[in-house]
């Protein structure tokens, strides 16, 4: 089996909006809780590194050529 | 859920069909990096000036490739890209250390390679002309020297107004 | 210490089998090393390539070295196959780049491979005797490997170089060229019977 490499666990304490969420994006990504969690720590930690060279984060929308600058605080 | 292994017989016969041709992918803009668009930039010819220019400049200084490489302090095979492939973008960096090393004005290079765009048309028709008299040969013929000449004192001459991309 | 498993290569002059090691997490430097073994065969083949007037590869410029600060994010990870001491090939994947665009999987996380590569000795458009064959293939295997470690469930998907169409197009859909894709480049993804085919032979 691959991927035995050393993993550690943690316990996660979610509100019930914050449980949902999870459940919901797991169900309709088809992937696991624990997957959901790990794909947005890696997304986090790529928007935190381009952040933290100065760039900025926007979301376009093609069609009404409207671009609005996500402030994310991170 | 783990994924079936190939046997080995599947593998040999994967491996044979293969049979070492290209398997190179490549991804989009990386996410981790904001490097521009490289390859829609100046039109062809322009770039096939940059190209040109790079390559009998050098010839015309008595340079080969791998001297240039080492006194400009660039990667051998950029070069080589650079003076055979026309649809590709050079870094930055590089197109200031060939500047400098075939005492060409950086600026104006930057356009050319791809690197930043001019207001101006008339480097473009400069490059164009240039890019039309020239061919590849191995020792530059009076023309090609000629047309050499004219193109870097039209560089030189320019008063640029750049925009960096 | 990263995983290694073992798994194999087709030697490049016979018919037999050569073991080699899966390294499924390479570091920074294992990528530095791997390219700096590779420059000077490259670099040779390129320059009888470029005194025979052939077309050079289109991926011949790719500096490895470069590629490796991609791995200071755990969205990134490359893994590479070693035979006989040397990296044979090395795959980059990112595992939120990828969402799938087929129709029975459409939207679905696919492990998305970022740059995948064979050693320049491997391939037949640079040196005349190919010294191992099937690193593609292998590489192939490992991605729908992790995909599915991962939770994708073996879906993969990458844009291919022209030259490497024709080796993508054996075991994936080609999904046309992708105009969101800064060279336009044809996007290729596995569906799941594609992937049984490819992995077990049978459709």
């Amino acid at each position: 089996m691959s991927n035995e490499v050393t993993k550690r666990t943690m316990t996660l304490n979610l509100t019930e909006a914050e449980m949902q969420a999870l459940e919901s994006i797991s169900v309709q990504k088809d992937l696991s809780k624990t997957a959901v969690i790990r794909q947005a720590l890696r997304l986090y930690q790529l928007v935190d590194h381009r952040l933290a060279k100065g760039e900025k984060l926007f979301f376009e929308d093609e069609a009404k050529r409207e671009k609005a600058e996500l402030m994310v605080m991170i | 859920m783990k994924a079936v292994r190939m046997n080995d017989e599947l593998f040999r016969k994967r491996a044979a069909e293969e049979n070492g041709s290209m398997i190179s992918a490549i991804g989009l803009k990386p996410l981790h990096s904001k490097r521009a668009e490289a390859s829609h930039q100046a039109g062809e010819p322009v770039r096939f000036a940059f190209s040109t220019l790079i390559c009998h400049r050098r010839r015309a200084l008595r340079l080969t490739m791998e001297d240039l490489a080492q006194k400009a302090k660039v990667e051998l095979d950029e070069l080589l890209r650079i003076e055979e492939d026309s649809a590709y973008v050079p870094e930055p960096r590089t197109v200031h250390q060939l500047a400098s090393h075939l005492k060409l004005p950086i600026p104006q290079l930057l356009v050319l390679s791809g690197n930043a765009t001019s207001a101006s048309t008339e480097l473009t028709e400069a490059a164009v002309r240039f890019a039309a008299r020239s061919r590849a040969v191995e020792k530059l013929n009076r023309e090609e020297n000629e047309a050499l000449n004219e193109f870097v004192k039209v560089l030189v001459e320019q008063k640029m107004t750049t925009k960096k991309k | 210490m990263s995983e290694r498993r073992r798994c194999r290569l087709k030697a490049g002059t016979s018919d037999d089998l050569v073991d080699a090691v899966l390294v499924e997490e390479l570091t920074k430097d294992d990528l530095l090393k791997a390219h700096l073994d590779w420059a000077p065969v490259r670099i040779e083949a390129l320059r009888r390539l470029y005194d025979a007037k052939v077309r050079w590869p289109e991926h011949w410029h790719w500096d490895w070295s470069k590629k490796a600060d991609m791995l200071d994010l755990l969205a990134y990870r490359c893994m590479g196959i070693e035979c006989e001491g040397q990296t044979q090939g090395l795959l980059m994947v990112s595992t939120i780049a990828g969402k799938s665009r087929l129709v029975e999987q459409l939207g679905k996380a696919v492990l998305y491979i970022e740059f995948v590569e064979s050693a320049p000795w491997n391939l037949r458009d640079l040196v005349e005797r190919p010294k191992f064959l099937g690193v593609g293939v292998a590489l192939l295997e490992a991605a729908i490997e992790f995909s599915t470690t991962e939770g994708f469930g073996g879906r993969i998907g990458l844009h291919s170089l022209p030259q490497s169409e024709p080796f993508y197009r054996r075991y994936m859909t080609d999904l046309g060229p992708d105009a969101g894709h800064s060279e336009g480049l044809r996007y290729f993804e596995m569906s799941a019977d594609q992937m049984r085919y490819f992995l077990e032979g049978r459709k």
